[in-house]
């Protein structure tokens, strides 16, 4: 009887999800393709008909056709095969990027409101210097400073999506912290770790949950950018950003499918995730549940 | 109709629904009404009832969501619904509308005085060159003081009582034959609130100005006007003389509304329909009297709270000194919300604390719930010196079970994400840690009966319950535990009377059956003298005097509790000697 009462309930989650998902196709055909995407990317070794890194010289330059979906390179190589492996390591790195930047940002940020003085002063002063460095710019440094490797990547996205993080835990919790529901938390016996564990982080979740998805998009894109103007990934590696920087050369030559199709898939990539947030947020937040 | 000719404001048969998730909601449904010129109609009814609806849809200010399906409503012979523009043209000119929260309605950056003279001039009565002086004179008509310094004055630099004064003054500024008062002193004080509403009235009179009185309490509707309408369910009742419809009412809504209505010399069952009564009216073999003579269960010596103000680091108070800021790096004066206030219970003790809004009520009573540290004091919780006890470690203490609160605000006072059964679990978990899952189970079942609550709602969360059982989940939450003191916060403050009359009659029989004390903080006289034996008034944190209900109320001895009694909007003596 008892589960019948509790607010993680799968039913009620799942009969939820699928209401706020009819009324909001959008969220939903994002929701659906994110999923497929993510499958893609870790089946990619498996499901790609080439050898990604397999150079044929017989066969360089082809347009797209029935044995080489997305034609081929100016070494032979399969570029359907190509985006698919580029898919999993761009969203990995976007993955291991926001999760990092997420995690550390909501700790720093709901204990800087929830205690509050001068710690929250601090914190609060330096995610405003850090918001004026024109973001890609911090990144690409950080880049060239640690040196070309994904870690670095990762590394360089999670410190520039921080301050986003930070800034949303620290308002979302000093609203919170002034609710009532909190005084009566704490009436009710709760330590001040229960009452930011059990009552406020919980509460900002929803919201933190729109950063997150949009935060994936633009570390994607962050990603793709670096490798785009030579940092970060190297070649021959598939990513999406050296082959769109590869490609670019070569649309004026005719050779659209280079580049047209890392590109397509970078922004449906970016674009889903964008798009994600708000029906996420409602999936989320019990509060639209009738 | 026996009065002499045509109403000012006539509506016939009006419908008015609202597109929501799974069909269209009617909220009025077939409301007939009119307005002498000069009257004052109070339109009174439960939350929920279509009465702000029915007043918005008149002068076209429904939500983009609702639609008017039928009806007429005639103003001064001109029907309003149909045409467009002309609900718009009649809208502040022929007739004005006040709103519940008078703060918001103002621009809070634009002084009073400004927007006082944008009124006027979109009226368009007066020369603008004479807008100033207008302004003047209608601040002075609405009884505001010092009306040339206050023309300066910002919103958020006056009272919520002055901010609707304002208000009323740039209704005014039109000319209006009527005026649309909606829920106007609902938050306010009750000293204001009388303020406001011998201003009201004393406009109608003077200027003959027709009001419509949107309101909750009848008690205020009976006071004001000469005719009242009852709605409910989108429906009008009843109309007709206040004096015919409070005393002879055949029909039952409204006989259960005016007995839910608490005022003098009723008793707590009196307020419940009849039927209802006997499930209250037990004689609890357990329920003690309060003891003189045993040792007090709460002892309450002289506590004062200041709050600080925040004190400027000392470079930047030197840079603010430098702007010509104000010193607040060195000369940091404290708010004093409460000052040097002593009080004691004996166990099973009613006591209640009444006071208005900044008279430090709620501070104390979040002081000796320790949910707030006190400045100066001692507080005595059965023998135990609590006051000692830092707030922000007190949850770790045994003693936290044993002083419980139940909030003003039921739905705000709930976590959102967590069902009403995990609201009433989280209190016991953390007071009894190794309870077994049905032991738990059993208690919070147990508690949500208690505070009947029904158990089959259990799995809700707190959006998807009414009003009432919001409470309800909140006074369950603090009986799971088992206190001996519960503080009760303006627990029905938020409540519709007669969900209000249920569960003031709950608390009581609890207080009866587990001998437990409690202490009543409340802005309301009437709730007061119905659950307390001894009460404490308070002013600008402050004790007034402190003495037992039938001595406050009868023969109170300081003329501050004299001005609040009298400021109660009480059901005229006549109505209550004979709905008894």
């Amino acid at each position: 009887m008892h589960r019948h009462f509790v607010s993680s309930n799968i039913l009620e989650r799942a009969n939820q999800a699928r209401r706020v998902l009819a009324r909001n196709p959008v969220s939903a055909v994002a929701l659906l393709f994110i999923p497929a995407l993510a499958a893609l990317a870790v089946l990619a070794p498996w499901i790609a008909p080439f050898d990604p890194d397999a150079t044929d010289l017989d066969h360089v330059l082809q347009g797209p056709a029935g044995l080489h979906w997305f034609g081929t390179d100016q070494v032979g190589r399969d570029v359907f095969s190509r985006v698919l492996v580029a898919a999993r390591l761009d969203l990995a790195i976007a993955v291991s990027a926001v999760l990092l930047s997420f995690v550390i940002g909501t700790v720093i940020g709901g204990a800087a409101a929830f205690y509050g003085g001068l710690p929250d002063r601090l914190i609060g002063r330096l995610t405003d210097v850090l918001m004026t460095f024109p973001l890609f710019v911090v990144a690409m440094a950080m880049v060239a400073a640690l040196g070309n490797s994904i870690q670095s990547i990762v590394l360089a996205s999670a410190v520039v999506n921080l301050p986003f993080f930070v800034r949303l835990a620290r308002s979302e919790i000093s609203v919170l912290r002034s609710q009532q529901f909190v005084e009566a938390a704490r009436a009710g016996g709760n330590s001040e770790w229960q009452i930011l564990f059990d009552f406020m982080i919980p509460n900002a979740l929803p919201t933190l949950t729109v950063q997150v998805s949009t935060g994936l998009g633009w570390a994607v894109l962050n990603a793709a950018s670096l490798s785009f103007i030579g940092l970060g990934i190297r070649p021959p590696t598939a990513e999406w950003g050296i082959m769109v920087a590869e490609g670019a050369a070569n649309i004026l030559s005719g050779f659209w499918w280079l580049a047209i199709f890392p590109a397509t898939a970078l922004t449906l990539t970016v674009l889903s995730f964008n798009l994600l947030g708000d029906g996420l947020r409602d999936v989320i937040d019990v509060r639209t549940r009738r | 109709m026996t009065e002499q000719g045509s109403p000012l404001l006539e509506v016939r048969d009006l419908a008015v629904s609202f597109e929501a998730d799974g069909g269209r909601v009617r909220a009025v449904d077939g409301v007939s009404l009119s307005i002498m010129p000069g009257e004052t109609l109070g339109i009174v009814g439960e939350s929920g009832s279509g009465k702000s609806v029915m007043a918005y849809s008149l002068v076209g200010l429904l939500a983009s969501n609702g639609r008017v399906d039928r009806g007429h409503v005639r103003f001064e012979g001109q029907e309003l619904l149909g045409k467009r523009g002309i609900a718009a043209a009649v809208r502040g000119r022929g007739i004005a509308f006040i709103f519940q929260n008078p703060r918001a309605a103002l621009n809070p950056i634009r002084s009073v005085g400004d927007q006082v003279r944008d009124a006027i001039e979109t009226a368009g009565r007066v020369k603008r060159r004479d807008s100033a002086r207008r302004a003047l004179e209608l601040l002075e008509q609405v009884r505001i003081e010092r009306a040339k310094e206050r023309c300066g004055a910002f919103p958020h630099e006056l009272s919520g009582g002055m901010c609707q004064r304002v208000l009323i003054a740039m209704a005014l500024a039109a000319e209006p034959r009527l005026l649309i008062a909606d829920e106007p002193t609902t938050g306010l004080d009750v000293t204001t609130q009388k303020v406001i509403m011998d201003t009201l009235y004393e406009l109608g009179a003077r200027e003959g100005l027709a009001t419509l009185l949107i309101t909750h309490d009848i008690g205020l509707a009976a006071r004001y006007c000469r005719r009242i309408a009852v709605m409910c369910a989108g429906k009008v009742v009843e109309t007709g003389a206040t004096s015919d419809v409070l005393e002879r009412s055949q029909k039952t809504y409204t006989q259960r509304l005016v007995a839910a209505t608490p005022r003098v010399g009723r008793s707590l069952t009196d307020l419940l329909p009849p039927a209802e009564r006997a499930a209250f009216d037990v004689k609890t073999p357990n329920g003690r009297p309060p003891l003189a003579n045993a040792a007090p269960l709460l002892d309450v010596q002289a506590i004062s709270k200041t709050f600080g103000i925040r004190r400027t680091a000392k470079p930047f108070a030197r840079l603010s000194r430098w702007f010509g800021g104000r010193d607040v790096g060195e000369t940091a004066i404290g708010h004093h919300a409460v000052r040097n206030v002593s009080l004691s219970l004996a166990p099973g003790a009613r006591f209640g604390i009444v006071g208005e809004s900044g008279s430090g009520k709620t501070t104390m009573s979040r002081m000796i719930a320790r949910l707030l540290d006190q400045t100066e004091g001692r507080i005595t919780f059965d023998g135990c010196d609590i006051g000692a006890m830092p707030s922000s470690s007190f949850a770790a203490t045994p003693l936290r079970r044993r002083i419980q609160v139940v909030f003003q605000d039921p739905l705000g006072s709930l976590n959102p994400r967590f069902t009403a059964y995990e609201a009433i679990l989280n209190p016991l978990r953390r007071s009894e840690r190794r309870l077994p899952a049905d032991v738990q189970e059993e208690r919070v079942v147990q508690a949500a009966r208690q505070a009947g609550f029904d158990s089959g709602l259990l799995g809700r969360f707190p959006h998807q319950l009414s009003g009432g059982q919001q409470a309800r989940i909140g006074i369950a939450r603090a009986l799971v535990v088992k206190p001996d003191l519960l503080i009760l916060d303006e627990p029905t403050s938020a409540l519709d009377v007669s969900v209000q009359a249920v569960v003031l009659n709950q608390l009581s029989l609890l207080q009866r059956q587990l001998g437990l004390s409690y202490i009543l903080v409340s802005h309301d006289l009437n709730v007061i003298r119905l659950m307390c034996d001894r009460v404490m008034v308070m002013r600008s944190g402050r004790m007034v005097e402190c003495n037992d209900v039938e001595t406050i109320f009868s023969a109170p001895s300081d003329s501050y509790t004299r001005e609040l009694i009298a400021a109660i909007p009480d059901l005229p003596a006549s109505i209550m000697e004979k709905t008894q």
